[in-house]
């Protein structure tokens, strides 16, 4: 009995990451159904299409456009790009559905908590923001540009009701995950529902709240390069336009000058969330380490 | 309790408790804690904001308790003494009829301790209020209390002669 215990302990975990693995390769190979031959030449066609349509980038579209005429004086003529229009409205449109979707969710997930509500009310609040969130936003622009029609408008509405359903999640779980002392305090004080979210609830999540918030944004603003493509405003429009011309080489100039503002976006949020975190002692990061990887600093502080 | 039939859900404010573990919102001020129960002793549901009363008697208890300078420090950055002085302000800027405490005096020092035990009972006296305390340090709770309790295999036995034990 032992011996098979012992055995059993040593083999499980080897064991258990080999039938992953193999589950996963036989699912894949059902995906495939056979066709073997499709993925052979894979490769190849990456590499034509590459080095044929899409390098080197078309850097035209950080130039100012032919219409309507640029005012901007020189050193600032980019902002006449369809790129710099096109990102910035992207920025915007993440920027207002993630304010606005703050707003709408929080009321929802303080409701959805079941640390403060009976199941009868949070669980409706909770299949509500599954509403919101079981669309992806592509689907919810799709929606909105019928509604209201193309623009920006449907763009920043569709990410903020996804906003809604998405934050609402991360919202409610960190507010189920607070202390219980001060909300057992707080119902001895006599305080109401509004009163414990306001003084107790609110304050006690905030560094999570505020974060998740960051983390939003980031997320919004790479989604909101996609709703572009069905016309909701936003440097995805400019990418679908140039994809029915099959100018792909613009669209991979596109496709970086989006894939650096991500990054600059995503080291800000590295650095803003730092400031959010529970840990008094954790150490905060500075923008050294934030741009410059940590391997390569420790190498330059032995040196 | 002692003879007394007491509603099982007491009005707004009137039942104070400071529990072991304090219970305290530990990302918001000390200002903002001790609010907390003035709010729920002052306010009343229909006003937005909180009453002067409210704020006189959230910053009396905070004087109280010695932590004037003290009043706009986050929580989780004050040390257990000092927070356990914050719960009990708390609890007084309420103004409750009856006090719950869980051993509302351990880790203050001596003279701490002696300052925040008298202004408890004082208020108690003042406002003709009830304090039903745990304590296991039992000169102590000779101290405070007028009746004493203790709890033996389970069974909880009224000390009648003071001097007892």
């Amino acid at each position: 009995m032992s011996l098979f215990q012992n055995y059993y302990r040593k083999v499980k975990l080897p064991f258990l990451l080999i039938l992953l693995l193999t589950l996963t390769w036989l699912i894949f190979s059902d995906l495939v159904d056979g066709d073997w031959g499709s993925l052979e030449n894979s490769l190849d066609n990456l590499s034509v299409f590459f080095y044929e349509s899409l390098w080197p980038p078309d850097w035209r579209v950080i130039k100012p456009q032919a219409y309507p005429v640029c005012t901007e004086y020189p050193p600032f003529e980019f902002k006449c790009s369809t790129a710099w229009i096109g990102m910035t409205e992207t920025l915007k449109i993440a920027f207002v559905a993630t304010i606005f979707g703050m707003i709408l969710s929080l009321p929802l997930s303080l409701l959805a908590a079941r640390n403060l509500n009976p199941l009868w009310i949070s669980y409706p609040a909770r299949i509500i923001l599954a509403a919101f969130r079981s669309l992806p936003s592509i689907i919810w622009a799709i929606l909105f540009v019928i509604l209201i029609g193309f623009g920006p408008v449907s763009g920043a509405l569709a990410m903020t009701f996804y906003t809604i359903g998405y934050l609402g999640k991360l919202q409610y779980e960190s507010i189920e995950g607070i202390s219980r002392d001060p909300l057992d305090a707080a119902d001895a004080m006599g305080l109401n529902k509004m009163e414990k979210s306001i003084g107790v609830v609110i304050p006690e999540s905030a560094n999570n709240l505020i974060s998740q918030l960051i983390f939003m944004f980031e997320y919004n603003v790479r989604h909101g390069t996609v709703i572009g493509i069905v016309g909701a405003g936003g440097i995805g429009y400019y990418i679908n336009l140039y994809l029915k011309f099959l100018q792909y080489d613009k669209v991979i100039a596109y496709l970086i000058i989006i894939f650096i503002t991500v990054v600059i976006i995503d080291l800000i949020s590295i650095y803003a969330r730092s400031f959010f975190t529970e840990k008094e002692n954790l150490k905060r990061a500075s923008w050294t380490e934030v741009f410059i990887p940590e391997f390569f600093l420790s190498k330059y502080k032995k040196e | 309790m002692c003879g007394k039939h007491l509603p099982q859900h007491p009005n707004k404010g009137e039942l104070g408790y400071i529990p072991q573990s304090l219970g305290l919102v530990r990302h918001a001020s000390v200002m903002h804690n001790v609010m907390l129960g003035a709010n729920a002793g002052h306010k009343r549901f229909w006003t937005p904001l909180p009453s002067k009363i409210a704020k006189k008697h959230a910053l009396d208890a905070i004087i109280a308790m010695g932590i004037e300078p003290l009043q706009y420090n986050i929580i989780r950055k004050l040390s257990g003494g000092q927070q356990r002085r914050v719960a009990t302000a708390r609890t007084l800027s309420q103004q409750p009829r009856l006090i719950l405490a869980d051993e509302f005096l351990s880790e203050l020092d001596e003279h701490t301790k002696e300052i925040v035990q008298s202004k408890v009972i004082e208020y108690i006296h003042q406002n003709k209020s009830t304090l039903v305390v745990v304590e296991h340090d039992i000169s102590r709770a000779k101290e405070m209390g007028d009746r004493i309790f203790s709890i033996e295999d389970a069974k909880i036995k009224e000390i009648t002669n003071m001097e007892e034990e």
